[in-house]
């Protein structure tokens, strides 16, 4: 960002309008995407149908609005943790799976689908209980390692241990009954939101709403803690506890979501590059932006997934692609720099 | 962002969603033109046996499902049984009594290495059973004639036994064409060709009774089909279908029934996820549930009748919400029990046309002509397990 106060103004100006902007567009999308679906004919739903077809009727109220509103918490949630785990780890290339969150998410829920009963409640908790072993597992590792500061110590932490679950997740599969429970542990591999119902945002919600609070509440403190240790605490802050608190926020409402709607990867790791390019690099911005931003993306991917085809598109699958291919092109551009 | 860039990205959707529609089967090889989808307007395929086997002559010469020309100096008398599925070749096997005894190992897939066969031969318990993914190593210490596998194409498993002179067999049986040829296969390469013949025609006969009742009987009027298999993750909300290419479209069609989901399905080798938005749109005449043997039929179905949104589906209201019969294993999929699948769903679909059909001797006469079961042993071991009119 400009040091010349008037230019930084009208950067500011530019933002913040471009933040309003988005906003409009999510809620536009999100308008839009009551509309679409498969019944009473595919892509669009005529809106008098909701009113005189009580099936449209029950079919957009039970599956379509729970599921939107869930798509958008994933979307945002993977923006914000992929943002602060970025900001905290002083790494551009993070995101949730980095902790071992995901990778242990993933293992939680093929021990389940493998060695348990396999029914949805069952791989939901397995899944976010280790998942968020996977953040302690990490920490803990971090805390007994003697390499570097605590920052490069945990990032260590979280590959090692993200390994160990990926190759127990590896023996899982092979193990998997191929008939019964390897389609099952495919598809939550690739992760789907066609099973969200009612019931199962209004279990999200006590662990995603005051986590999104906490990093919304300390967005202007990641700007402290990308900075190093001692300078952070030169400037008032407390980094070791600050920075705790900011990743239990991000895990904890991460591995709340991947336990529901399977692995949907990319989201954490793009989008935050996506807003500092259109916010600047101030977190201030950068925090409500990125939220912005993945949830129109899960939103508009998940829209995707539902009504494109007869069949469901694994959600993991367009997130992935679209990422991928977003970064690619990140990466090939020639004016490449990162907003300091 | 550069306005390359921008453009590029719908373009590489667009192309996505292109492969997606398309699909590829599971091994990347191009999919024999046997198992080439069923469309709606074709009328229904009834399996043709390629060729009459002759009497054993040796060498034996058979040409496999993966296209591999497989040569025997002599009839095995040591077999292995490995690979994805097992349990079909093996049930396929078992149709040949000499089998019984040349039967040496097999790969053990799941929890248990096989539920059924264990009732049916005395001898299970000398088999030997080996763990899942057995090497070369662990299967040439059986010391096999031949090694019997299930696929397409030939893998690596049959490549390095290749490399220590042990032939692999590839079975398929994943339509009825490519089951009629799996037994004449097998037939030929136990010295068994006549006793091949007596398993086709059994299937034959029941096949062509099918077809001439259903004879006349205009495409137009046939019921609208929907073939689901229920899991746990998606509940009501969401259920499988079948690929097009899979012996549950088949069997619909054979049936006399319209797969509804045929024509705008994508072209994927598995199971697809449908929502109930799209069940919705199809709002079919019959609904058939897939299910697990270890799964609450009688709940699901009530369950599914009681829901407010299911409840207002066609199919529901007029009480034509099945549960797909199964014992010890399917009925729908690949192996030898589909016969009993689709008798079974002729009668569902045109009852007055196959009122005369008692599917209970149909179970008997299946498991006493094929394993040699006695009544008693299905009605001990079998038939609790059927559930011929849950709806």
């Amino acid at each position: 960002m400009s040091t010349d106060p008037e230019l930084r103004f009208q950067e500011e100006q530019r933002s913040t309008r471009r933040m309003w902007a988005i906003a409009a567009c999510v809620l536009l999308s999100l308008a839009a995407s009551f509309l679409l679906g498969r019944y009473p004919s595919p892509y669009l739903t005529p809106p008098r149908s909701i009113l005189s077809d009580p099936l449209a009727r029950s079919l957009v109220l039970n599956l379509r609005v729970p599921r939107i509103l869930t798509a958008c918490l994933l979307g945002i949630v993977l923006s914000a943790s992929g943002t602060v785990f970025q900001l905290v780890f002083r790494n551009p290339l993070v995101d949730a799976g980095f902790l071992g969150i995901s990778p242990g998410a993933a293992f939680g829920a093929s021990l389940a689908i493998v060695l348990a009963d396999g029914r949805p409640a069952t791989v939901q908790v397995s899944a976010a209980v280790f998942a968020l072993m996977g953040l302690l597992s990490s920490t803990f590792l971090a805390r007994r390692a003697r390499l570097g500061d605590w920052t490069l110590r945990l990032i260590l932490a979280g590959i090692a241990v993200s390994a160990l679950y990926t190759s127990g997740t590896g023996v899982l599969k092979y193990l998997a009954d191929p008939i019964r429970q390897l389609p099952d542990l495919t598809f939550w591999m690739l992760g789907g939101l066609w099973a969200i119902t009612w019931a199962d945002l209004v279990q999200i919600l006590p662990v995603v709403v005051p986590s999104l609070a906490v990093i919304y509440m300390m967005r202007w403190r990641l700007n402290l803690l990308s900075m190093r240790d001692e300078t952070a605490f030169s400037l008032g802050a407390a980094p070791g506890r600050e920075r705790f608190v900011l990743l239990l926020a991000a895990a904890s409402s991460a591995a709340v979501l991947v336990a529901k709607c399977g692995q949907v990867g990319w989201v954490g790791l793009i989008i935050p590059h996506i807003a500092r390019r259109l916010f600047g690099s101030d977190a201030r911005r950068v925090v409500p932006g990125g939220m912005l931003l993945g949830c129109l993306f899960v939103l508009w991917c998940d829209d995707v997934a539902r009504t494109l085809l007869t069949g469901e598109i694994p959600l993991g699958i367009l997130t992935s692609f679209v990422g991928a291919a977003f970064f690619l092109a990140m990466l090939t551009r020639q004016r490449l720099g990162a907003q300091r | 962002m550069s306005q390359r860039t921008v453009r590029a990205v719908p373009m590489l959707l667009l192309i996505v969603m292109g492969l997606l529609n398309t699909g590829c089967s599971p091994a990347g090889a191009a999919i024999p033109s046997s198992m080439q989808s069923p469309t709606s307007t074709t009328r229904p395929r009834q399996p043709t046996p390629n060729a009459t086997p002759s009497p054993v002559q040796l060498p034996i010469t058979v040409t496999d499902a993966a296209g591999q020309t497989v040569m025997l100096d002599e009839v095995p008398a040591r077999l292995v049984v490995v690979g994805r599925g097992p349990y079909m070749g093996l049930h396929l096997l078992y149709m040949f009594p000499t089998a019984w005894i040349k039967l040496v190992g097999l790969e053990q897939k799941g929890s248990t290495a096989d539920d059924f066969l264990p009732l049916v031969d005395p001898g299970w318990t000398q088999k030997t059973i080996l763990a899942t993914g057995p090497g070369v190593e662990q299967i040439a210490a059986l010391k096999p004639d031949l090694v019997i596998t299930k696929g397409i194409v030939p893998d690596t498993l049959s490549n390095a036994l290749a490399e220590v002179n042990i032939p692999s067999l590839f079975l398929s049986p994943e339509t009825p064409d490519q089951f009629y040829q799996d037994v004449i296969n097998l037939g030929v390469v136990l010295g068994q060709p006549e006793r091949a013949m007596q398993i086709i025609d059994y299937y034959q006969q029941r096949l062509d009774r099918i077809q001439q009742r259903l004879s006349g009987i205009p495409e137009d009027d046939k019921p609208d089909i929907l073939l689901l298999q229920y899991t746990e993750r998606g509940g009501s909300l969401a259920m499988n279908v079948p690929a097009k290419s899979w012996m549950q479209t088949i069997l619909v069609q054979l049936a006399g029934g319209h797969p509804v989901w045929l024509e705008s399905a994508a072209a994927t080798a598995g199971w697809t996820v449908a929502n109930l938005e799209q069940i919705a749109l199809w709002n079919p005449d019959k609904i058939l549930l897939v299910l697990t043997y270890d799964m609450n039929a009688h709940g699901i179905i009530a369950a599914l009748r009681a829901d407010p949104v299911w409840s207002q589906l066609r199919a529901v209201q007029n009480r034509e919400l099945y549960a797909f019969p199964l014992d010890l294993y399917d009925w729908d999929s690949p192996g030898p029990r589909w016969i009993l699948g689709v008798n079974w769903l002729a009668t569902r679909l045109y009852p007055d046309r196959f009122a005369d059909i008692d599917m209970s001797s149909e179970i008997y006469d299946f498991y006493g002509y094929f394993y040699e079961m006695d009544r008693a042993t299905v009605n001990e071991h079998i038939m609790p397990l059927v559930h011929l009119d849950v709806h």
